[in-house]
């Protein structure tokens, strides 16, 4: 018998009657007039094969287009909180959150040649528990992808703002935040933001594994990469590196023989020949995205006259 | 500066990880230079000085290795070939992948269930020419939301190895949004995965054309076109950004290799890649050289990677050693 044809009878007999629950047909003379149709459906199977050279794969199901948007509801008013531990209380599946830490100079360097005040990205998801988590990848992992506390992702690492945004598809957010959560599982993500061939989605960053989540769940969330020596993008970069304390503490005679080309060229060789690459503000300013909750540390106030008076 | 050797394992794990900056195959051995990590394994950052470092393994410790046992280079014969079973295998997410593909399992299952639906007629077979035809339907009514069908598609005629490919694969980074004058603004992923897929169907008469694509694209375009370049050419030597410096992102630096071979057939290109630097190379033209070609069949006979060695061998019709 014609194994393909088989499936498709047995899939036409089990549509037509629900009732039969999947189940096999007997030798049972109940089954008599179903045996007579399933047999139908056999024949016409196999005669449609038959017209064709190859066989033809059962299509699985396919999810509606990423085109279509289906509402959330309600998307809160957007508000502003002090405190990193209550951002739990205002996130749900799907959220994609940014955090930035102001004061570290290698963050504020990638904030700034990716015009982006946030240096971390991450997606919210539920773990096995229905606990929300933020999943992510982050350096120094056995696997880059992890799922951490919403308090952690805006309280450690010394996150001194954040914010999180709310795609309108809900559909699609809960598709991606299952997929980023399914990745925790996965052994060989490997964390590089500079990979030279650029083409192994198991390499990544914080910002290109949401771009990935929700690419899984079929939504583009970023039309162009940031390239940051781009013809737009290189004064600014330059400008950036010239600023940076590294630069200003190398010895003279070094700052002097850093022409603008020479660090261009220096910077595309540390990335490896790239310098494009997908920023956090570019995973949550797609249009489809609402803005639910900025998080503000509040900045210590500095010590005054009053105040030192005390002690 | 000294040399560091290192074992058949980690030489592959910086291969796989593009981590040379230098590397060289040649007097039986491979010669490398690598940044130095960080002890956590973390590369520094931009700002950072970062040293480096020299590594060599000789070919005997590379022979030694246990391929068969390693999916990166073992699941290489386990794809399917035919791209009927492909497209099947892909659907029912039970693809051997090796290579990564744009999507996972479940949503590449999903588009390649879109493709069949939207694109492929009904009574034709699934054939690898069909694949291409759609690929060039697609993008000649691009449409944004179309970016995600053209990069599956793209990553599975990568994934059948077929020079007839590049042609549909050029289209793909023509219409990158680096070209300037180009008619589409065709997606990243789809482009990137169409670049990744020119290597892998490796056809060098495809060259010519993307000399003309570097001169015709912006810096990033340069940029994206060069690594292909290393990739594609590259022998005894890695022509790589820190052995060529500037000249890597220049159309004329290429164009000054590719020029004096430009009446190369398909043969002889295959004869050229039985020195190339990558294995997935010398590893097709084992499987594209006729069984006349016994010169050069017989040097990837002893090659240091197990299956290209196998198949040069099945191609002369000489037992397997291992």
């Amino acid at each position: 018998m014609d194994k393909n044809a088989v499936r498709i009878a047995n899939q036409r007999l089990w549509d037509a009657h629900p009732e039969l629950g999947g189940r096999s047909l007997s030798t049972d003379p109940a089954d008599a007039s179903l045996r007579t149709e399933w047999n139908r459906y056999y024949q016409n199977a196999v005669s449609a094969t038959a017209s064709q050279p190859k066989t033809k794969p059962s299509p699985a199901q396919t999810p509606p287009p990423a085109t279509i948007i289906t509402p959330c509801p309600l998307a809160p008013q957007a508000i502003t909180v002090n405190n990193c531990q209550e951002n739990k209380n205002h996130v749900q599946e799907g959220d994609i959150v940014l955090r930035g830490e102001r004061g570290d100079s290698e963050s504020e360097f990638i904030s700034k040649i990716s015009k982006c005040d946030y240096s971390h990205a991450g997606i919210v998801a539920k773990n096995e528990r229905g606990e929300l988590v933020v999943v992510d990848a982050y350096p120094g992992r056995n696997s880059a992808v992890g799922a951490n506390s919403v308090d952690d992702f805006f309280c450690g690492h010394g996150a001194t703002h954040g914010l999180a945004v709310r795609p309108k598809d809900c559909q699609a957010a809960k598709k991606a935040a299952q997929w980023a959560m399914a990745q925790t599982k996965e052994p060989d993500y490997v964390f590089d933001i500079w990979d030279p061939w650029n083409k192994d989605p198991k390499r990544l960053y914080c910002a290109d594994f949401v771009y990935q989540s929700y690419q899984n769940a079929g939504v583009n969330l970023v039309p162009e990469k940031m390239d940051f020596l781009s013809d737009a993008n290189r004064e600014n970069t330059l400008s950036a590196v010239k600023e940076s304390e590294k630069y200003k503490n190398l010895p003279l005679y070094e700052r002097a023989l850093a022409t603008d080309r020479k660090i261009a060229a220096d910077l595309k060789k540390k990335a490896g020949g790239t310098s494009q690459y997908i920023t956090p503000c570019q995973v949550a300013s797609n249009p489809n995205m609402t803005k639910i909750v900025a998080f503000e540390k509040p900045v210590p106030a500095p010590a005054t006259l009053a105040n030192t008076e005390k002690f | 500066m000294p040399e560091t050797h290192i074992s058949a394992q980690q030489f592959w794990d910086y291969y796989f990880r593009n981590a040379f900056l230098m590397l060289e195959r040649k007097n039986g051995q491979y010669t490398g230079q690598i940044f130095v990590e960080s002890e956590n394994g973390l590369s520094k950052g931009l700002l950072e000085k970062r040293q480096q470092k020299f590594v060599v393994i000789d070919m005997t410790a590379l022979h030694h290795y246990d391929y068969l046992h390693d999916g990166r280079f073992a699941l290489m014969l386990q794809r399917p070939t035919d791209p009927s079973e492909a497209f099947t295998a892909v659907v029912r997410k039970t693809y051997p992948y090796r290579e990564a593909a744009p999507f996972g399992k479940q949503r590449m299952s999903e588009l390649f269930s879109e493709i069949y639906l939207h694109w492929h007629q009904s009574s034709a077979p699934i054939t690898l020419s069909g694949f291409e035809q759609i690929v060039m339907n697609i993008i000649a009514q691009y449409k944004d939301s179309d970016n995600q069908q053209l990069a599956a598609l793209a990553w599975l005629l990568g994934e059948q190895r077929q020079r007839s490919s590049s042609k549909a694969l050029l289209a793909i980074v023509s219409n990158a949004a680096f070209v300037p004058f180009a008619q589409h603004r065709i997606h990243f992923t789809s482009v990137d995965t169409a670049f990744s897929a020119l290597w892998k169907v490796n056809d060098k008469r495809s060259m010519g054309d993307l000399i003309t694509l570097m001169r015709n694209s912006s810096s990033a375009g340069q940029h994206k076109i060069a690594p292909l370049f290393e990739r594609l050419v590259s022998t005894t030597e890695l022509l790589s950004l820190e052995r060529c410096d500037e000249n890597y992102f220049s159309p004329e630096f290429w164009e000054r290799f590719i020029t004096p071979r430009r009446n190369y057939t398909d043969t002889e290109w295959d004869q050229y890649d039985t020195d190339s630097l990558f294995w997935e190379i010398r590893f097709l033209s084992a499987s594209r050289l006729s069984a006349t070609e016994t010169i050069f069949l017989n040097k990837l006979v002893n090659d240091e990677v197990q299956i290209v060695s196998d198949i040069a061998r099945e191609g002369i019709g000489v037992a397997s050693t291992h």
